[in-house]
């Protein structure tokens, strides 16, 4: 039976393993490809964040209480992880632009002209976001949340995830065009 | 100024392919009639592009079936395992394909939370409450200026405490000399002194449960006015209208409406009293029933120089005609101009009788670079005709015009590079030229009060609290004075909208600046909580106006009469 995350977590919540273990699959490479890109994280410190995220999903689940689609609450606690983490030990970057590391495996690269001519504009353009900025494009359009699940995740009010994904587009555009220059930045 | 153009909100959300049916209709609607936000849509599908290349590069995940097989060996008995009640609901829910019906609020403070077990904070499950409770903490007390203590292991037992509690962390101005809860829409000094202000005042209601946002509640319409420096309402204000617009014609002539542009109210001999529009909304081109005038914006700024864009829209359909600009002469409607598709007319700034300026936005293609190579015009109507006098550099956007006669207009415009830059150009009667104002790298928008003299709105990167509800960036307001700008020390907790300041002499000036009241979940009751450092915080909040007064160079709230 194919459950969405809502019944996941109700059954999570009632302590079916098997549901946790649905739940991970679905949303730990949601998870990673979201800390990886948000918080510079390597591998194996994102491994051991990720454990620690459904472990309390797992926790949690029976104080669960809905704001919204369960996939926020995930996320929500995922990010409450990090942060966490950064306070404990302070092993993570404070302010990191996406990374090129990885644990020995060339990143997937697009063509070798995209490669040079386009990658630097856009890393120019995203690195001159700060992460918070970067943070409400991305859970927009590479995690599919709406407005209000921005701001349950991030734990800000409405209007400040409009105000900020308003800068960001605003920066982004400008950066992009201008890095790429004018004309050939079009596409 | 249109509220149909809240849509823009959603379109981040239609690039993205994230609207329901419904919603991305609603848009698709909008966009047939709005060069404007067709404009931005190619921006965010571009944006959209950039994050997916981006995001591209991040390494695959190669551990996650090891990944689950350490996690499987935790999942140990639980801290809080569910009670046995509400955990035959659930299994009866899931059992029968139900939607599940989740408990709802736990109240606070109840002898079946006390009963909750306690655990240290080492262990994880009980983080995600625990967490918010400290970060509120953290976030309001950095704010307040508290010093900032490291969190180590707590042996607080707060993690006992509902989530669902909602306590008013931030409860705002307290004095802020108005009737409750204010929103200020329009403020206008008329002398030095002298003045008013419209808006409303709202009954509002903190969040009851985990998923409530709080209500507000409309509880009067406000009309506000200033006097030797004290503020008062006035008797005349509406108790069901909300205003938004205020023009004040003279000092003892002005017009108020709602934010529609649906109900007026005039103000002459002494009074405010609820009138017909001011000018005739123009007449429908079809005879279509379904169709109806939407006024864009509108300015009044004589009984016989009055102006408005708007356009005809029909219910039925959702479709609607380009923008047009009338110009009203106190007895007749005069068509100015129709705006092509190409063209939008932005905010008219009339500076004389049957004299205006206007932007006019002119997307030119439909490709990301628009955003940095398309210009904006500023035209100008005189007489009914319309020239362009004005074309800003590629990118820059026009925000702003004040003209103290028709010999010397001040425009600025912004460009959407970060930190923006501020160009401001002059007209003198005869010639326009860029101003070199030595503006702060951080200024993003000018807005002058008088002929020598400016504010500017802008940033400061510098820290702030982790995690913020007011953003990272701090709201700066400067002071541009004899030609040089001073940074104005700002009472502490304030945004700024600089639509809405208005002087009328050098050195004074009201501005409506806004606060948040904010309320968060899983706080206790008791107070002299440790405060520690980051976190996160769960809330909801309102923004509340209040009014700022400039006065012997600084800027104070006003708090009421003295």
């Amino acid at each position: 039976m194919a459950d969405g995350p809502d019944e996941l977590v109700g059954r999570i919540a009632l302590g079916d393993h098997d549901a946790l273990h649905a739940l991970y699959l679905e949303f730990r490479p949601r998870l990673w490809r979201y800390l990886a890109a948000q918080y510079d994280l390597e591998p194996a410190s994102l491994d051991d964040l990720l454990q620690e995220v459904f472990l309390a999903v797992w926790h949690a689940a029976p104080a669960y209480r809905p704001q919204g689609r369960a996939a926020a609450w995930i996320y929500a606690i995922a990010r409450h992880h990090v942060s966490h983490a950064r306070r404990d030990a302070s092993r993570l970057p404070k302010d990191a632009p996406i990374a090129d590391s990885n644990d020995g495996e060339p990143a997937p690269a697009a063509s070798f002209e995209d490669g040079l001519l386009t990658r630097l504009a856009l890393d120019d353009a995203l690195a001159q976001l700060t992460p918070a900025h970067r943070e409400v494009l991305r859970l927009a359009f590479m995690h599919g949340f709406s407005l209000q699940e921005i701001a349950q995740i991030l734990e800000v009010p409405v209007g400040t995830v409009k105000s900020r994904i308003s800068y960001a587009r605003r920066a982004l555009i400008r950066e992009y065009a201008t890095a790429n220059g004018s004309e050939e930045g079009a596409r | 100024m249109n509220a149909d153009h809240d849509m823009s909100e959603l379109l981040p959300w239609y690039a993205a392919g994230g609207l329901s049916e419904e919603g991305r209709a609603r848009v698709e609607a909008h966009l047939a009639r709005c060069a404007i936000c067709r404009d931005e849509l190619t921006q965010w599908q571009a944006v959209g592009a950039m994050l997916t290349h981006a995001e591209a590069r991040i390494p695959a995940d190669k551990h996650a079936e090891a990944g689950w097989a350490a996690l499987a060996s935790r999942l140990d008995d639980r801290d809080t395992p569910m009670n046995a009640e509400e955990g035959a609901a659930l299994r009866q829910d899931i059992a029968t394909g139900q939607p599940i019906r989740w408990k709802g609020p736990t109240p606070m403070l109840t002898p079946r939370v006390s009963s909750i077990p306690r655990r240290p904070l080492a262990a994880i499950g009980v983080a995600v409450s625990l967490v918010l409770i400290v970060a509120i903490v953290g976030t309001f007390a950095a704010l307040r200026g508290f010093q900032r203590h490291p969190l180590g292991p707590s042996k607080t037992p707060v993690a006992t405490l509902p989530s669902d509690h909602w306590t008013l962390i931030h409860p705002g101005p307290t004095n802020t000399g108005l009737p409750l809860n204010a929103a200020i829409g329009g403020l206008v000094m008329v002398a030095p002194g002298d003045g008013w202000a419209v808006g409303a005042s709202y009954d509002e209601s903190a969040p009851t449960t985990s998923s409530d946002q709080g209500t507000r509640t409309l509880l009067s319409g406000l009309i506000l006015c200033l006097h030797n420096g004290t503020w008062t309402v006035s008797p005349d204000s509406p108790n069901d209208v909300a205003l938004s617009h205020l023009w004040m014609l003279s000092p003892t002539e002005g017009w108020a409406s709602d934010v529609a542009y649906s109900q007026f109210y005039h103000f002459q001999s002494g009074h405010w009293l609820a009138s017909q529009p001011p000018m005739p909304l123009p007449a429908s081109p079809t005879t279509d029933p379904r169709g109806h005038y939407v006024v864009d914006q509108m300015y009044i700024r004589a009984s016989n120089d009055m102006w408005l864009t708007g356009y005809y829209a029909n219910t039925l359909t959702g479709t609607g005609q380009p923008i047009s600009l009338w110009h009203y002469d106190g007895r007749v409607s005069t068509h100015i101009v129709d705006t092509s598709q190409s063209e939008s007319p932005m905010p008219i700034f009339p500076i004389g009788p049957d004299e205006a300026y206007y932007f006019a936005l002119s997307p030119t293609g439909s490709n990301v670079v628009d955003a940095g190579t398309r210009t904006i015009r500023l035209k100008h109507v005189l007489h009914g005709q319309v020239t362009s006098v004005l074309t800003t550099d590629p990118g820059n956007v026009l925000v702003n015009l004040y003209a103290a006669a028709s010999n010397d207009v001040w425009v600025t415009a912004e460009s959407h590079e970060l930190p923006s830059k501020v160009t401001v150009y002059h007209f003198d009667g005869a010639t326009w030229s860029r101003v070199s104002m030595g503006i702060p790298a951080d200024v993003w928008r000018v807005v002058m009060t008088g002929s020598t003299e400016g504010w500017g709105l802008g940033y400061t990167l510098e820290e702030g609290p982790s995690h913020e509800p007011f953003g990272q960036a701090l709201t700066a307001l400067y002071h541009f004075k004899d030609g040089v700008w001073t940074r104005a020390n700002l009472p502490s907790g304030y945004l700024f909208d600089l639509g809405r300041i208005s002087a009328t002499s050098l050195g004074e000036a009201w501005a409506v600046g806004e606060s948040l009241i904010f309320w968060a979940r899983g706080m206790p009751h008791e107070q002299g909580l440790t405060a520690p450092s980051g976190g996160l915080f769960s809330g909801t909040g309102f923004v509340r106006d209040v009014l700022l007064h400039y006065v012997n160079g600084k800027w104070v709230q006003y708090t009421g009469a003295s």
